[in-house]
Parts: structure tokens; C-alpha cells; sequence
């Protein structure tokens, strides 16, 4: 499968990574030959196998209970701006 | 050319349980800023989910009240985008192995019957908040709804008009609160809807271009939503454009939808497997142990209040689309009362105190038990209707025994012969003149006196007892 500019910069948009200035253009071969290594996959003959889902290990639940949650400063400890016990961000307003 | 809207809803509705999907912070709505979080919900490197139980039987409840197939395998997927309510960047959800799928759900528009087919119904955990009016450039971020559960309806595009998705809406809802997995707080978010709208040419089997339009928070803003997108849609037809696939955002204040995303730049979500999470197994056993716990539902409620108490279809409806109602009905049935008679209370009398007060019946003093002894009380002559009324008034508001109501405001109904016929005959000596008009054949002489014999006994007399004594006396 061949690696395009343009599909790396649709990746890039994705992860939000800014694609300028010519950093990707190198990424093209190098990507290329990751996902060729991958495709080496595609080799094997699955036909016989069905679309499964491995239930060897299922079914881990908790049960409906509340616990305390943890104190705010700790959870807020992290962020790089904070106000009036919120997150504060860019505004972003879809 | 005609144009026909086909309608697609996507129903997203917060599932009540205690604690949140994956952990065991608080799933209840309006804690204090970031105080219902953890680790796990505010997405913190090396935490792991684990699934609520309940969150599994809930949303299987709903499939089984909607008749879907309930899978007997299912696996939470990773949806990845970037927002900043969503602090791992990806949403724990269902992709392609979803807890139920191929429901029907069936409901009535306008008493004409209607069937929506359900694609799917699937497990999922609610973003967190951004409040915006902090500063001009800056917003919040409120964690404390991330994580609660959420089950996502995806219908097939069955709906053909605003009135139809209402109707729709409006029996979804019914039907969560009946089977007790959401508050239906639509003032709280507790259910929330995408629309996916297209128009074709009438007898077209064709499916025309599909516009999505989000933010729609309310039941009368998705049929202003539908209304919309539908004539704006068919106007670009008919003077000769073409709609464009995109997201367009539905905006209830201007009344008017614009572009959000269009097909360019149209999310690419990468799903995979949560690698985190294990596959969901719901056995035969299972399911049919959720099955025997569902209640009746409203439309079987409708059916029996029409086929075996005789209640007229539109009380019948106003009873069965209102859980608490049914439910009080339901319990002074088997308490003995009768069905009809409790109806008329309800969406007489008692619907007035409810509107005057602002009060759920179960937020009111009122029981079911406390209604059936009042009722007794009347049917037995013991108060009169009237005050019957006033002691229902007391009981609403304050609740209590209708007999200690009864003889602290004095209301007992006299019907003890003895007791009307000595008043009976005080007043007919009191009213020589009336009586005489009476015997010479003027009837209204009859109600004057009638009316004294209830003066004289301060209301409390049993009006048709009078009514018969005096007669028998006079006669």
C-alpha cells in the first residue's frame, strides 16, 4: 500500500500535527516501509476463520456503587491553567 | 413536484445509574465544579475503565422494550476525536458489535399507528461540559458528566414528518421513565437528539442527500429543527441547486440552522477495540432474568384501561402515557376501587392540584391507599362529594388519614334518619307558608325547603336522605 503526501497530511489533521515546513516529506518513505512491514500480515490465509471475538476472558464488571471521587486541587494539580475550579482553555465553540 | 422528508433520529439518553460507566465517581447531575472526577473519568495515563454492570442492564431493558435483538457478544470501541470535554481524546462507545440491534418500536400518531425501525441501541459514556461564559476567550472545563452512561438510539430512516418524530420522541421517553433507566430531566440533558434529514420526490424510493443537524435539546425544538431543514431543503431543489452533505448546527433561539462541518472535513473517527475493555457476554439466561423484570409497558397499559376497565381512549392515554398516574391507578384498582371513578379523580380534581401546585403525584401527600379510603368514605355516604373535594385538598397538601381529616374539619355527612327528620321538622314548622305552597302543587317551594333542611344542618345533612324524608313527611 503506498503512502501518500496527502494521506499523511489527512493523518497529520488528524492528530493535530502541523504538517508545515517540510517535516513530512522525509515521513513518506519511512511510513511506507511500516506499513509494508505490517502487510506482511496480509500473507497468511484467514478465509478459514470466522470473525470472532475472543471470549476467553470476559465479562469484567463493578457493581453500581460510589465511591469518593478524588479532591478537586489533585485532579486539577495537572492543568496548565485553571479558574474557578474549571479547566480553563482556548475558547472553542462549535 | 412534491417533496417528502425522511427522518432519521439519533437518541441519546443518561442512563440513571449511581455511580458512572467505568468508575465509581457520582453519576448525579449538578455537583460542584470538577468534584465528581477521578483518574479514570478525567483520563489519566494508566488508569483503567471497568464497566458498570447495571449500564449493560439497563440498555438491555431498553432493547427488550424496543424489541431488538440483544447480541450475545459485544465489544466497547474507542471513538477518537479532539475536543476539550473529552479528556482522553477518544469516547469509550460501540462501533460495530453494538448490545442490541434490529428493534421496532411501535407507537401512535394522531391514534393512527406507527412502526420506526431501531438499527441500534448502544453503550456509551457522556462527554463533560464546557461552560463558555467565563471570559471572552477562555472556556471551563466542568468534568463531572464524563463518564456518566449514556445508551445512543439509532433509528432507520422511517420518519417521514416533524409530527411523526415528535410523536417518536415523546414515546421514547415515556418509555425510559416506565422502565426506570433515565431521569427524562430534558432540562437537565437527560435526553438529548441528532436529526438526520433528506427530502425526495414523493413516491421516490430513492434517498435524496442527508443533512445531520445537532444541538437540539428540547422535543418542540426538533420538530422547529425538522420544519427547517425540511423547507430549506426543498426550496434549494426546487430552484435548482443540490444539498450538500454536512453537519449543519440547529440554533432554537434565531430559529435557523448554518454549517458546522461539511463532507470535506467530515470526521474521521478511527474506531478500534478498547484494548482496555473485555468483550461483553449477555447469555440467554441473562437476558430472560431482565426480561421477567420489566414492567408493563404503555401501550399494554393503554389496551387494558380501554378492554377491561372501559375508560374512555383519551383518559385511558392521559393515564398510561404518565408513568406515576398509571402506576396510582394500577394500585387503587388492586386496593378494590374502581378504575373509571380513580381516572375521573386523577384528571379531575387531583390533575387541578398537581397544575395549581407545580407537584409530581408522588411529591404530593397523596397514596393511593389514602385516595381509596376517601373514595370509600363518599361511596358511602359518609362525607359529601363536595367535601370530599376539600379533604382531597388537605391530603395533597399534607398528607393523612381522610377519617382524622374528616372530623378535625367536621365534615361527616349526617344520613342518620332520627337525626334529618327532627331537622325536617323544625323547618317545617318554621315554614308553615312553604309547605302550604307545596301542597297546593308549586314545586319550587319543595327546593326552598330542601334548602332549609341543609341550612339547618350546616350542609352536613345527606341530600338525597333529606330529599326523601321530606318528601314522605309532606306526601
Amino acid at each position: 500500500m503506498a503512502i501518500t503526501k496527502k494521506e499523511i497530511e489527512h493523518v497529520a489533521k488528524l492528530a493535530r500535527l502541523d504538517s508545515s515546513g517540510g517535516v513530512f516529506d522525509t515521513l513518506s518513505a519511512d511510513m511506507q516501509s511500516i506499513v509494508a512491514m505490517v502487510d506482511t500480515l496480509q500473507e497468511l490465509d484467514l478465509s478459514a476463520m470466522e470473525d470472532s471475538v475472543d471470549l476467553s476472558r470476559k465479562n469484567v464488571f463493578r457493581s453500581d456503587e460510589v465511591l469518593s471521587s478524588f479532591p478537586r486541587d489533585k485532579i486539577l494539580k495537572n492543568a496548565p491553567s485553571q479558574e474557578a475550579g474549571g479547566v480553563s482553555v482556548p475558547k472553542i465553540v462549535e | 413536484m412534491k417533496y417528502e422528508p425522511v427522518i432519521g433520529l439519533e437518541v441519546h439518553a443518561e442512563l440513571k445509574t449511581k455511580s458512572k460507566i467505568f468508575c465509581s465517581c457520582s453519576a448525579s447531575f449538578g455537583g460542584d465544579i470538577n468534584t465528581h472526577v477521578c483518574p479514570v473519568c478525567s483520563g489519566m495515563p494508566g488508569s483503567l475503565p471497568v464497566l458498570n454492570k447495571k449500564v449493560v442492564e439497563y440498555a438491555v431493558r431498553m432493547g427488550l422494550a424496543t424489541n431488538c435483538d440483544i447480541s450475545a457478544v459485544s465489544v466497547m470501541a474507542r471513538k477518537n476525536y479532539f475536543y476539550p470535554d473529552l479528556p482522553k481524546a477518544y469516547q469509550i462507545s460501540q462501533f460495530d458489535k453494538p448490545l442490541c440491534q434490529n428493534g421496532r418500536v411501535d407507537f401512535e400518531v394522531d391514534g393512527e399507528p406507527k412502526s420506526v425501525r431501531l438499527t441500534r441501541i448502544h453503550i456509551e459514556e457522556d462527554a463533560g461540559k464546557l461552560l463558555h461564559e467565563a471570559s471572552a476567550d477562555e472556556s471551563l472545563i466542568d468534568f463531572n458528566r464524563c463518564g456518566v452512561p449514556l445508551i445512543e438510539m439509532v433509528t432507520e430512516p422511517d420518519i417521514r414528518s416533524s409530527a411523526e418524530a415528535k410523536a417518536f420522541l415523546e414515546h421514547i421517553k415515556t418509555t425510559l421513565s416506565y422502565l426506570d433507566i433515565c431521569d427524562c430531566k430534558m432540562e437537565e440533558g437527560s435526553i438529548r437528539c441528532d436529526v438526520n434529514v433528506s427530502v425526495r420526490p414523493e413516491g421516490s424510493r430513492e434517498f435524496g442527500t442527508r443533512v445531520e443537524m445537532k444541538n437540539i435539546n428540547t422535543f418542540s425544538g426538533a420538530v422547529r429543527a425538522i420544519d427547517y431543514e425540511v423547507s430549506r431543503q426543498t426550496e434549494l431543489l426546487f430552484e435548482g441547486g443540490t444539498v450538500e452533505q454536512e453537519t449543519r448546527r440547529w440554533d432554537d433561539i434565531k430559529l435557523e440552522n448554518y454549517t458546522m462541518r461539511t463532507k470535506e472535513d467530515a470526521q474521521d473517527y478511527r474506531y478500534f477495540p478498547d484494548p482496555d475493555l473485555l468483550p461483553i457476554e449477555v447469555t440467554d439466561e441473562w437476558v430472560e432474568s431482565i426480561r421477567e423484570s420489566l414492567p408493563e409497558l404503555p401501550l399494554s397499559k393503554l389496551r387494558r384501561y380501554i378492554g377491561d376497565y372501559g375508560i374512555p381512549e383519551k383518559d385511558a392515554r392521559l393515564i398510561a402515557e404518565n408513568k406515576s398516574r398509571a402506576d396510582f391507578l394500577d394500585k387503587c384498582e388492586k386496593l378494590g376501587a374502581d378504575a373509571k371513578t380513580v381516572t375521573n379523580w386523577l384528571l379531575g380534581d387531583i390533575a387541578k392540584l398537581q397544575n395549581d401546585s407545580g407537584k409530581e403525584l408522588e411529591e404530593s401527600g397523596l397514596t393511593p391507599a389514602g385516595l381509596c379510603a376517601l373514595l370509600e368514605l363518599i361511596g358511602s355516604g359518609k362525607i359529601s362529594g363536595t367535601a370530599g373535594k376539600k379533604v382531597l385538598g388537605v391530603i395533597f397538601d399534607e398528607g393523612g388519614d381522610p377519617l382524622k381529616i374528616i372530623e378535625k374539619l367536621g365534615l361527616y355527612q349526617m344520613s342518620g334518619q332520627d337525626e334529618i327528620k327532627s331537622i325536617i321538622e323544625a323547618v317545617i314548622k318554621e315554614n308553615e307558608k312553604s309547605v302550604a305552597d307545596y301542597k297546593k302543587g308549586k314545586q319550587t317551594a319543595f327546593g326552598y325547603l330542601i334548602g332549609q333542611c341543609m341550612k339547618a344542618s350546616k350542609g352536613k345533612a345527606n341530600p338525597q336522605v333529606v330529599n326523601k324524608l321530606l318528601k314522605e313527611i309532606l306526601d
